[in-house]
């Protein structure tokens, strides 16, 4: 098996695992009514630990599968999570030293970024969400949380990027 | 560890992969909105395949999920075990003093049936998710789908009336869209004197808005029940009469020469969990 497949096949695992993770159980927790947002943030550290173009496929797949837990229109995640993954990827690049806060700032301002723009997208669509009046409370714990959780899900990724879970890649 | 700057043909990669990824969402994003029914099916279809995986996942981490209901529900239940526990004392001591428990049992048992269904084909399925979105998107899944026969438009309630109706049918499971939704427009039959008129979801899981078709002369008064159906070519079955709700504030609309309605629903949205799906279909 070559590299490029085991890259993919590594970032499949972890993309599913962390579905399940949402599913099972995340989609359940919800400090103050509202949920994490797993999958986003999986894209913003796609976008961390393997830069932009990464951040956005990575994004891409994500989004997609949170698109058919959700019953707006599909595509709207994907697209979202895939500019924000991107995004993230650019933001950790253009750091001279990378460090652990500050992926951290660009994970818990990415999932902000991340629900806003969904929001958007959604209005667009014939949906309720911008005047949703939940809206900032929903960008407040997903961002939170999402912060922390990428403590976590740094790592992770770092070994689905090949770097190993003891790199000090941030 | 990656290289802290990309080359230059790095970011010319960067950038061809976000436009292509940007352009095929797009692509998605039209196809779905414009109702195509490959997409449709594919995304029916993925669903259907992942049932299985999810229903794994929760069953796996049910421990986890009732200890987090436990932590942050904990005041609430006690409270409920408490009310509950005196509600069990007085229906104790009810039935000591009348000593008729065949009577007891027969009301029971008419409760648990729905009365207004009449003899209408309908399928019994359970809640298995709420709102899968922080977003309120007045849905709720269902455990039942098409191999059972269900379709999209098919009314669902429970006794207490309508709950919504079938926006999204794949093989086993099925999409509800709850009265709730302010999108959800519907016939409605007010009062004895059966006035027609059109009411819709607010957002709220308490009130219901009937907005249309109720003249300013139309005898209207509070508690009144209000009921979906009874109308033909409605989107409920016109010669069923499923209760939404009963009239709580009246308010005159001089400009429309209507009367508002300000309607408390039957049905407790938050407590939804096993529903009645009517395999009825509108006709257009």
């Amino acid at each position: 098996m070559n590299a490029e497949s085991t890259l993919a096949l590594r970032w499949s695992l972890l993309l599913v695992m962390a579905y399940l993770l949402q599913v099972g159980f995340l989609q359940d927790f919800r400090p103050l009514g509202v949920h994490p947002e797993i999958m986003l943030l999986m894209a913003i550290c796609g976008g961390i630990v393997g830069g932009s173009s990464r951040g956005a496929i990575v994004g891409f797949f994500a989004g997609m599968l949170s698109d058919l837990l959700l019953s707006g229109t599909l595509g709207v995640s994907a697209l979202c999570f895939a500019l924000v993954g991107f995004a993230a990827g650019v933001l950790e690049d253009s750091v001279i030293r990378s460090s652990r806060v500050i992926s951290i700032a660009i994970a818990t301002v990415g999932s902000a970024v991340g629900v806003l723009m969904y929001a958007s997208l959604s209005q667009l669509l014939g949906a309720h969400s911008l005047s949703d009046p939940q809206l900032w409370l929903i960008i407040t714990i997903v961002s939170v949380t999402n912060g922390i959780l990428c403590l976590a899900a740094l790592p992770l990724c770092r070994w689905a990027e090949g770097f190993g879970l003891n790199s000090r890649a941030y | 560890m990656r290289p802290l700057s990309q080359p230059g043909k790095n970011r010319q990669r960067s950038r061809y992969v976000l436009l292509v990824i940007t352009l095929l969402t797009l692509t998605i994003i039209t196809l779905d909105a414009r109702g195509v029914p490959f997409v449709s099916s594919a995304r029916n279809d993925s669903r259907d395949v992942l049932v299985p995986a999810r229903s794994a996942s929760r069953w796996v981490t049910t421990p986890f999920r009732n200890a987090w209901n436990g932590i942050t529900g904990y005041e609430k239940l006690r409270q409920e075990n408490e009310q509950l526990r005196q509600q069990l004392g007085a229906e104790t001591a009810n039935s000591m003093k009348e000593k008729n428990a065949q009577e007891e049992l027969a009301k029971l048992k008419e409760q648990l049936n729905i009365s207004f269904l009449g003899g209408t084909q309908s399928q019994v399925a359970r809640v298995t998710a709420g709102a899968a979105s922080n977003f309120d998107d007045y849905r709720v899944e269902i455990d039942k789908g098409s191999e059972l026969g269900l379709a999209v438009g098919n009314p669902v309630v429970t006794k207490g009336g309508l709950v919504g109706r079938i926006a999204r049918v794949t093989k086993k499971r099925s999409v509800v869209q709850l009265i709730t939704d302010p999108d959800f427009s519907v016939g409605v039959t007010v009062g004895p004197d059966q006035n027609q008129g059109v009411g819709h979801g607010t957002g709220s899981t308490r009130t219901f808005i009937v907005d249309r078709g109720i003249d300013l002369t139309d005898a209207v008064s509070t508690k009144d029940s209000v009921f979906a159906g009874g109308i033909e070519n409605s989107i409920m079955p016109p010669d069923l009469f499923i209760p939404i709700g009963t009239v709580d504030k009246i308010t005159p609309d001089e400009a429309a020469r209507v009367q508002v309605l300000q309607v408390n629903y039957t049905v407790e949205f938050g407590r939804l969990d096993v529903v009645q799906v009517i395999k009825w279909v509108p006709t257009s």
